[in-house]
This record gives C-alpha cells, sequence and structure tokens, in this order.
C-alpha cells in the first residue's frame, strides 16, 4: 500500500482499503460483496454498523479522547501472496520475524499456524492433518463461505452480539481476517494451534474477529502473538473473540501482546463454558498506547471454570487497563484469576475486574488476586474490583498488593553478585513467573527478554 | 434572615440545582439508585413521601478540657463555616447540609485531654464538628438511638460527623448511627502532621442507608478505622469509606458488614505522587446471612507513588460451616449459633452500644427465620 | 584474604549509633568467631560488611585483600569474594533457587574452566543432598516457604556452591536440631579445609562443639571487648557475658 492511498480513502477504496470517516452504508456493502459475502452477513454487517452509529465511546475507565476514530483507515490486503512455506516469505517480512525474535523453533514447528499479515491470513499450514481430525481451522474470510451453516451459528449471536458495545459493533460492521477454529466432539487436538499476526501498515485498524467451538468433550490450545513496528499516527486494534466450550470441553487462549505503542487495542474477549468446561486466558500484554482487555467467562453450565492468567508491563505512556469478567450463571461453578503487573517510566497498569454471582447459582466460588509492582517515580497502578454476589451462598474472595521491589530482596541478591540491575531483572522475572509458565516456552523465554530489557531501561 | 436559613436556602439551591449525578432525581417522588451502580438487581425504590424531622435534642456529656458550643451560633465563624461546607458534590450529602439544624461544635484545647460522650436523645438529622487542637487527646462516642429499621412513618435523616486533627493530636472516636427508616450518615476527617485517629464506626440501615466516609491521612498521620455495617433483611446499605495519604502516612481500614438485605461496601484508598512511604490496607469482609443476602464489594487502590505499601483484599461468602458446626456441636442451634457468630463479628463495637439493642429482632428475630426453618 | 575492619563506627537509618569502633583483622583461611549478647551489634557488623543500605557507616576502614571494601556495592563485594548468609530468610518468589544460585556462580566466575550447567547442577544436587536439603526445594523460588532450618541450609549450600574467599555466617546456627547442626557444622569444616575463611556469628556455643575456632572475639555494646581461643567461648557458655560489663549498646538481632 502506498502512501498516497492512505492519505485518500475513496481512491484506495477498490483497493479495498477506506478511512472511518467514509464509513457508510454504501462502503459496507461494497466491502461484502467484494468479499462474497452470502446475505446474511452483510445483514449483520450493516445492523453492526447501525448499532455502532448509535452507541457513544465510553467515557468510564480509560481516557479515550486521543482516539481519532475518523483518521483510521482500515481493510488493508496483503502486499504479499499467498505463499506455501515459511521460506517463501518475502525477505522483509523475515526480517520482521527476526525483529520481532520469532524463535527458529516457532518458524518451524507451528502447528496448523496461520500467519496474518495484514489483515489476511496468508500462510496457513498443517491444516491437513487438524482435517483429518474433523477440525475446521481457516480464516473468518473463508470459513464464511466454506461452512456458512456453522459460521451462522456462532458469528455474533449469543456471545458477543452487535450491541455489546461500540467497538464489538465497529468490529461487526468493517471485520476482516481472524480465524474459525471448530474442534468437532471429543476430539483433542494435542499441538497448540498458533497464529502469528502482524499489522504493518501506517493508521491501520485491524478488526480481525475470531471464533473458536470446542464442542462437548473436545480440547484445543490457540495462541496468537501480535506485534507491530513503531508509527507515527495513532491506530486502532478493535478486534473479537468469541470462544464456545462445550460440555466438559477445555480451551485455552494464550495472547502475547506487543502492539506499537501508538495503538488503541481495545479488544473484546468473551467464553461461554457449558457444564463441566473449563475455560482459560492467558494474556500477556506489553504493546500498544492503551489496552482496555476484560476477557469474559460466562459460567453458563453446573460445575464449569474459568481461569484467568494475566501479565502485563505498562511502560512510558501507556495505559494498560485489564481484568477478568466472571459471570457464575450456574451453580458450582469457579473461577480463579492471577494477575501481576508491572509499571514503568510513566506507566500506568490497572486491573479492573468483575465478578458476578447470579441468584440462583449455589455453590459457586471466585478467587481473584491481583499485585502491582512500581519500578519507576513516575509509574502509577490502580486496582477496581467489583464483586456482584446476588447468590448469598458464594464464596467470593479478592486479593491485592501493591509497592515497589523489595530493597531486602535486592541487597541479597546483590550480596550474592548480581548487579543491581540484573537483580531488578530477577525478582520482577519471579515476580511474573506464576503467569509466564502458563505461556509456552518459547514466547516466555522471548517475553522475559523483553520484560528484563525494559526493566533495565525503566530504571536507569 | 438568620444564618440558619441562608445556610439552608444555598444547600437547596445547591441541592436542586444539581443534575442527576449519581443518583436519579426523583421520579414520581422516587429516588432510584440505579443510575450510579447500574447493577439491576440492586435498583431500589427509594421510599415515598419522607419528611425531616427538626425536633428533638442531643445530650453531650463529658469531661476534660473541651468546649461544646451549639453550631448554629457558631456559623459566622470562618472556620467552622469552612467545616460546613465541606461536602462533595453528593446530592445526598447536600441534603445532609440542608436538612440540620442540630449540632455541635467540640473543641478540645490544645495539649488537653477530653472525654465525650454524644446521644442523641431523638432522631435527627445533626452535625457534629470536632476540633482538636495540636497535642490534645479526644475520646468521643456518638449514638443515635436504636429501634426498628422500617416504619410506616419515613422519616429522612442526613447527618455528618466532620473531625479536624491538629498536629500531634490524638483521637478516638466511635459512632453508631442508622437505625431510622431512610438514614444518611457522612464522616469526615483530617488528619494533621503525626496525628492519630481510632475510628469505630457502626451503621445499621434502615430501609435505605447510607454510609460515606473520606479521610485524609496527612503526613506522618496514622489512622486505625474498623467501619461495619448491619443490613437487616429487605434493608438496603451503601457503605463508602475513602482515604487519601500524605508522606509517611499509614492507614489500616477494616471495612465489615453482615448482610441479610441488600449490602454495597466499597473502600477507595488512594496514594497520590509524593506520598513516600505510605503504607496502606484495605479489607473488606462481608457475611451473607439468609436467602435474600446480596451484595456488591469493591475494594480499590489508587496508586501513583512507588515507595509505598499498599495491600486490598475482599472476602464475601456466608458464614463457615466449619465455625458454625463448631458451634452446634457444643449444643447451640443454628440460630443461636449465627447470632453468637454475627456477634462477634461486631463486637469491636461493644464498647459503642451494647450489642443486643442493635442485634435484637434484626438477627434473632424474623430475620434468621427462614434459613433456620428450612433446616430444623 | 584477609580482612582488616579499623574503627569502624556505625548507625542504622534512623541515626541511631550501633557500632562503635569495631576493629579487628582476619587472616587468610580459619574459622574466626564473633560471639555477644542480643544487641550488641553482630549483625550490624554482618549486614554493614555485606553493603546493606540499611546502615551508614560513618567513620572507618575495611579492606578486604587489600581493597577498600566500603567504596564498593554490595554486588561487587560478592563478586570479590565476600559471602553473607543471612540471618533473616530473605524470599524471592518465583526465582528458582537453583537458578539463581547457577546465574550467580556464572556472574563470579567467567571464563574457561567454568563448569557447564550440567556439571554444575550435578554438582549443586550433591551438595545439597550433604546438607538433606530436599532436592525439589532447588526448584522452588528463592527461600520461598522454607522453614528455619531450611533457610539455613539453603545459606549454607549458597556458600558451598558459591566458593566465596570469606564466608559470614550470621546465626547459621540458630533454629536447626541437633542433626542438622552437625550437617552445616560439617559444611562449614569442608569450606574452611578447602583453604576458604569463614566468620562464624553466634550467641551460642553450640556449634563451636562441632568446629574448633581459631580466633574468638566476644563483641558488646558495638565494639570488639576481647579475643581469645576456645576457652574463652566456654568461660561464655558457663558465665554468659557479665564480665564484660552490664551496659549494652546496639539494638540489632
Amino acid at each position: 500500500m502506498k502512501e498516497k492511498d492512505i492519505l485518500d480513502g475513496e481512491a484506495s477504496r477498490l483497493e479495498g482499503m477506506t478511512e472511518l470517516k467514509h464509513l457508510n452504508e454504501e462502503v459496507v456493502t461494497s466491502l461484502s460483496r467484494e468479499k462474497g459475502e452470502p446475505d446474511w452477513m452483510l445483514k449483520k454487517r450493516l445492523y453492526s454498523l447501525s448499532v455502532f452509529e448509535s452507541k457513544p465511546i465510553p467515557t468510564w475507565g480509560v481516557d479515550l479522547s486521543g482516539l481519532k476514530l475518523d483518521d483510521l483507515a482500515y481493510y488493508v490486503k496483503p502486499d504479499v501472496e499467498k505463499v506455501d512455506s515459511l521460506s517463501d516469505l518475502p525477505a522483509d517480512l523475515k526480517k520482521t520475524f527476526d525483529a520481532l525474535g520469532i524463535p527458529e523453533a516457532e518458524r518451524n514447528f507451528l502447528a496448523g499456524n496461520g500467519i496474518m499479515y495484514q489483515s489476511e491470513v496468508i500462510y496457513e499450514r498443517m491444516k491437513d492433518r487438524l482435517a483429518k481430525q474433523g477440525v475446521i481451522f481457516m480464516s473468518m474470510d473463508e470459513a464464511v463461505k466454506k461452512h456458512p451453516d456453522l459460521v451462522q451459528k456462532y458469528f455474533m449471536t449469543r456471545c458477543v452480539p452487535p450491541t455489546y458495545h461500540k467497538f464489538a459493533a465497529l468490529n461487526g460492521a468493517i471485520w476482516s481476517g481472524g480465524t474459525f477454529l471448530y474442534v468437532p466432539k471429543g476430539v483433542k487436538v494435542s499441538m497448540p494451534v498458533q497464529v502469528y499476526y502482524l499489522v504493518d501498515h501506517p493508521s491501520m485498524g485491524q478488526f480481525e474477529h475470531t471464533v473458536i467451538v470446542a464442542e462437548d468433550d473436545a480440547s484445543v490450545e490457540y495462541i496468537e502473538g501480535c506485534s507491530a513496528p513503531m508509527y507515527v499516527k495513532g491506530g486502532l486494534h478493535a478486534g473479537i473473540m468469541e470462544i464456545f466450550v462445550g460440555k466438559r470441553a477445555r480451551v485455552r487462549v494464550t495472547t502475547i501482546q506487543n502492539w506499537s505503542k501508538n495503538i488503541y487495542n481495545l479488544v473484546t474477549k468473551r467464553a461461554i463454558v457449558e457444564e463441566e468446561g473449563k475455560m482459560e486466558w492467558v494474556e500477556a500484554s506489553l504493546g500498544s498506547k492503551v489496552t482496555m482487555l476484560y476477557p469474559a467467562s460466562v459460567l453458563a453450565g453446573r460445575g464449569a471454570r474459568a481461569e484467568h492468567f494475566y501479565v502485563s508491563m505498562a511502560g512510558d505512556g501507556q495505559v494498560l487497563d485489564t481484568g477478568a469478567k466472571i459471570v457464575h450463571a450456574a451453580p458450582d461453578t469457579s473461577a480463579y484469576v492471577l494477575s501481576r503487573s508491572i509499571s514503568k517510566g510513566s506507566g500506568r497498569a490497572i486491573y479492573r475486574g468483575q465478578v458476578r454471582v447470579n441468584p440462583g447459582a449455589t455453590g459457586c466460588s471466585s478467587s481473584v488476586k491481583c499485585d502491582s509492582l512500581l519500578i519507576s517515580d513516575e509509574s502509577s497502578t490502580a486496582t477496581f474490583p467489583t464483586e456482584e454476589v446476588y447468590e448469598p451462598d458464594a464464596d467470593v474472595s479478592h486479593e491485592a498488593t501493591a509497592g515497589r521491589i523489595a530493597e531486602e530482596q535486592l541487597f541479597y541478591l546483590m550480596s550474592r553478585g548480581f548487579s543491581e540491575e540484573e537483580a531488578r531483572g530477577l525478582i520482577v522475572r519471579g515476580f511474573m513467573e506464576p503467569v509466564t509458565k502458563k505461556i509456552p516456552l518459547e514466547y516466555a523465554v522471548e517475553f522475559n527478554k523483553i520484560v528484563e530489557a525494559e526493566v533495565k531501561n525503566g530504571v536507569a | 434572615m438568620s444564618e440558619y436559613e441562608a445556610f439552608r436556602l444555598m444547600a437547596e439551591s445547591r441541592y436542586r440545582s444539581l443534575s442527576p449525578l449519581k443518583w436519579k432525581e426523583m421520579k414520581d417522588g422516587r429516588l432510584i439508585y440505579r443510575e450510579e451502580l447500574k447493577y439491576s438487581d440492586f435498583a431500589m425504590d427509594f421510599p415515598e413521601g419522607f419528611e425531616i424531622p427538626d425536633e428533638g435534642g442531643f445530650e453531650v456529656k463529658g469531661e476534660g478540657g473541651f468546649e461544646a458550643t451549639p453550631l448554629l451560633s457558631k456559623v459566622h465563624d470562618d472556620w467552622v463555616a469552612r467545616q460546613l461546607q465541606r461536602l462533595s458534590e453528593d446530592k445526598v450529602e447536600l441534603l445532609s447540609l440542608a436538612g440540620w439544624k442540630h449540632g455541635y461544635l467540640i473543641e478540645v484545647k490544645s495539649g488537653e485531654t477530653a472525654t465525650l460522650k454524644i446521644s442523641l436523645v431523638d432522631r435527627l438529622p445533626f452535625r457534629l464538628v470536632f476540633r482538636v487542637r495540636k497535642g490534645a487527646s479526644l475520646s468521643a462516642t456518638v449514638v443515635t438511638p436504636s429501634g426498628a429499621q422500617h416504619e410506616e412513618n419515613v422519616k429522612l435523616l442526613a447527618s455528618r460527623i466532620d473531625v479536624t486533627c491538629e498536629p500531634g493530636s490524638n483521637v478516638d472516636i466511635a459512632y453508631k448511627a442508622g437505625s431510622s427508616p431512610v438514614e444518611f450518615i457522612g464522616f469526615s476527617a483530617d488528619l494533621g502532621i503525626s496525628s492519630s485517629l481510632k475510628l469505630d464506626a457502626l451503621h445499621v440501615a434502615g430501609s435505605y442507608g447510607r454510609h460515606f466516609g473520606d479521610v485524609n491521612v496527612g503526613q506522618g498521620a496514622r489512622l486505625s478505622a474498623r467501619v461495619a455495617e448491619l443490613i437487616p433483611k429487605s434493608s438496603f446499605g451503601d457503605s463508602m469509606f475513602n482515604v487519601r495519604h500524605a508522606s509517611q502516612s499509614e492507614s489500616e481500614v477494616e471495612m465489615r458488614a453482615a448482610v441479610l438485605g441488600k449490602g454495597v461496601i466499597r473502600g477507595l484508598t488512594s496514594i497520590p505522587k509524593g506520598a513516600v512511604g505510605s503504607n496502606a490496607n484495605l479489607q473488606e469482609r462481608v457475611i451473607m446471612v439468609g436467602e435474600e443476602a446480596k451484595a456488591i464489594t469493591s475494594p480499590s487502590l489508587d496508586i501513583y507513588e512507588k515507595e509505598v505499601q499498599a495491600r486490598h483484599g475482599s472476602w464475601s461468602g456466608r458464614i463457615g460451616d466449619r465455625e458454625l458446626f463448631y458451634l452446634e456441636s457444643r449444643g447451640l442451634s443454628e440460630k443461636e449459633a449465627i447470632s453468637l457468630l454475627i456477634r462477634g463479628f461486631f463486637s469491636p463495637f461493644e464498647r459503642i452500644v451494647p450489642l443486643e439493642e442493635v442485634l435484637e429482632g434484626i438477627v434473632l428475630g424474623r430475620d434468621l427465620g427462614e434459613r433456620s426453618e428450612d433446616k430444623t | 584474604m584477609t580482612l582488616n575492619v579499623e574503627d569502624l563506627y556505625v548507625s542504622a537509618k534512623n541515626g541511631k549509633d550501633i557500632l562503635n569502633g569495631v576493629s579487628f583483622t582476619l587472616p587468610d583461611g580459619g574459622v574466626h568467631v564473633i560471639m555477644g549478647p542480643n544487641g550488641s551489634g553482630k549483625s550490624t557488623l554482618a549486614l554493614t560488611l555485606a553493603g546493606s543500605p540499611d546502615f551508614v557507616v560513618k567513620s572507618g576502614k575495611v579492606e578486604f585483600d587489600g581493597v577498600d571494601l566500603l567504596s564498593l556495592g554490595p554486588d561487587q563485594r560478592a563478586k570479590k569474594g565476600l559471602f553473607l548468609a543471612f540471618q533473616k530468610q530473605v524470599e524471592i518468589p518465583g526465582v528458582p533457587l537453583k537458578d539463581m544460585i547457577w546465574e550467580a556462580y556464572r556472574v563470579r566466575w567467567s571464563g574457561s574452566g567454568r563448569p557447564s550447567i550440567i556439571d554444575f547442577r550435578k554438582n549443586l544436587s550433591a551438595t545439597a543432598s550433604t546438607l538433606s536439603f530436599p532436592e525439589t526445594f532447588l526448584e522452588r523460588g528463592v527461600n520461598e516457604g522454607f522453614s528455619g532450618g531450611e533457610g539455613k541450609k539453603s545459606e549454607v549450600l549458597q556458600m558451598l556452591m558459591l566458593k566465596p574467599k570469606l564466608a559470614i555466617l550470621d546465626e547459621v546456627d540458630s533454629g536447626l536440631d541437633v542433626d542438622s547442626l552437625r550437617v552445616v557444622a560439617d559444611a562449614i569444616k569442608r569450606f574452611v579445609e578447602d583453604g576458604h575463611s569463614a566468620l562464624i556469628i553466634t550467641h551460642h556455643f553450640d556449634l563451636l562443639n562441632y568446629i574448633e575456632p581459631d580466633v574468638v572475639y566476644v563483641m558488646k555494646g558495638g565494639k570488639i571487648v576481647d579475643e581469645g581461643d576456645i576457652t574463652l567461648a566456654r568461660i561464655i557458655e558457663r558465665e554468659g557475658y557479665s564480665r564484660w560489663g552490664g551496659e549494652q549498646a546496639g539494638r540489632d538481632d
């Protein structure tokens, strides 16, 4: 995409790109037509558009006044053609991979991975293997055409309807890309399904839409990481992830988020968990200017369980506002939330969570733990938990701590020969460990490296 | 026009000028809580047709170096006027400014020690302003009448206690408020350098009760607060306690609630930039009793300074089976065991007011009926 | 290794004086003991030598192998070969003990001749077992959830692995049962026999039943008030510290 196209939304529309200020029914309709979508999807888009236009930008929580929706461009077709193997990737993309430190092992050993480059999945591998198990794994765009019935059943229906909030509606109107992952009854996918996607275009909002369905007794782990280089203009990422966890099914979603520091990362993630099912969210947040991320688990069937693990590091100028939303809608459901955050520079890490126990949901228990570490003078943190208990037969607890690195820990490690920087790095790593151990090793190593480097910078 | 009328007019006009900010304004004579909290299950109708009583009296007894002056005679005093206007832009708080007629300014002279007991003889909206001068010590209890929580004749009581602890002073305040059908009690304190405040606050929600605390903990000062809320069946209670820290200050806040009706327990501890060396601990503990109990808890921390230690925690749930079983195995009925456990929960407040008086008819009576009948 | 402490005055951060002119010299090798009642300033001395930020050196000199120790940060002191076994257990959750020891070893001993991580781990396991230190504890965070005795063993294990020139063992004997005491004493003996120095700080005699010290110093009121051999320790065991006067300064332990 050339600079001119970005500035001139009208001109570039035919190439699949426009700006939000030009967003209207006509634009959405032609987008849908270009993609060759069935009518019901077009209707969904148009309905979403009307919701988007009617809803105000949320004013609770983080200040979003810096977000200039009108100036954002969206829908970019990939610059590269579909490739068959990783070695066929363009040199500059490979360079980006190197810069991002994607481990070699990752690149060569990706189970059913797709690499999302500029809004469209361009590279998918080992799909056949998954297909043999009856697993559907493809880009959402493709799924709309190939499995319309399935998609229609799950896409923005009872998990994240267009009316959920403004940015969900925006996604519904102009979504592009994302993954459709369907695991049939009783199928256990042994290797994690991974997607590494990148946004690499100035001022581009990315509106990918992912749906994961694990039927009864199925299990699957899905990993995505995203990263973007530094831009001049502010961008928006407003993705949606809808997850359906069937009876006794298990789903784990791991996201390593490292958007460039000028992106508004306003994502919607929600899971509906049926009887005895288990949902695990692992969220590692490093990047973005503002992140508002509150993965929700609706525990809809008896005995359902959710576990949320978050680690985030808010650096200079960043506001990372994360939290878990747990709805105990059925008896004997349980949830565990663990959040560890670090604020450095002028960064601000916030935990904003909600636990709700519905009337009649007896025998539920919820436990939330969040700890915050402040490592620079300008940094700040906050914890805003809310527990709504409408059923007296519940056990709901919340615990949190905040403070700096203990001097005695620093001194102890220094007396063992570590420099102050090294000691800080070690302590921070240890602080995050309960969450990072949930992340696949190669990512965790990388993540720790980034954090340690950042901690060193932050202190100096 | 008297000073009092002027105050009241000013407050009323401010009250009326406020758009529905946090509280939905009277609609057909009803105030609905929905606006602020957005918790649909908590929408609760504000009782209709209330009146603000203004007849009745106070009893201030005590010893030591203090001086109690009726507040109305002091409204010309700049300092007092400032205290009287210490209100947030909150409609309910403004009601308290509009509604009071009875109040005292209580001043403890520098270096002196005083012990006080203040009793409300009648149910009245009141204001108490404490000024504890440098190095002075005060120990005071304030008690409002106990009684039924739900009455036919709805009265609105909105009262405030404001405390100024000057540097080096030592203050211990305990109050029990509430029990009236619609009652709001506000508490504020400013802690000067190296002063200390120990607070035991007990609020019993009537049909509709609100308890609000706001404390500035000054440099090197120490706050130790226990804030308890008893919410009987068919009652709504909202308890909120905010603390702001200055450098080297300490706060230990424990909010407790026994909820048989609907309860909201919110604490917020803020540590602004520069409040180095502050140490904060905010704990919320809510026990839910009976089948109707509903509770919202929200212990929040907001920290802009790294040289601090802050903790918070909350727990809400039913009375532990283990404790119940233990007591039952000692021969108590479930009802007796529960009431004993609730008593234990509120035992720190025994020093203010006999707990039987507070708990009687609430816990032992009808409110527990259902649950224990179910089991026995 | 030589350690030369000269007229050391130290106060706590709050300004309270704790050490009031401590002087002594440790020659290379051997076991040295500092005994003293609670509050005599023993732990302050140990922490000051290791460079704790909790104390302020007001005056005096400390030379370690001819280097001005006081001008160095705690990490540089460690790299020069000084080790402190902490009296008060410091927990660092999430940093596995075995990783911390390896990393500390790696930063101190760079260059060729250093064993591989695999050999080091083997050695670590073997050393841990000589201390009856459960191997699973190596996987835990540093001292995380350790009992008093386990914490002491963790400190001694680090000493054995990091091979410092001088190990200052601050009340390493307290909270140990008889068996553990013997194991720890044996470890210290081995350490010294390998040519390292140990400075044992204690107010019990128990450990000295197993290790014969070369020199015993008595500390009281923030000063070294006497010096002798094992007989001095025996006198203390019998009579306490009353012969050096009733007054005390300092505040630690």
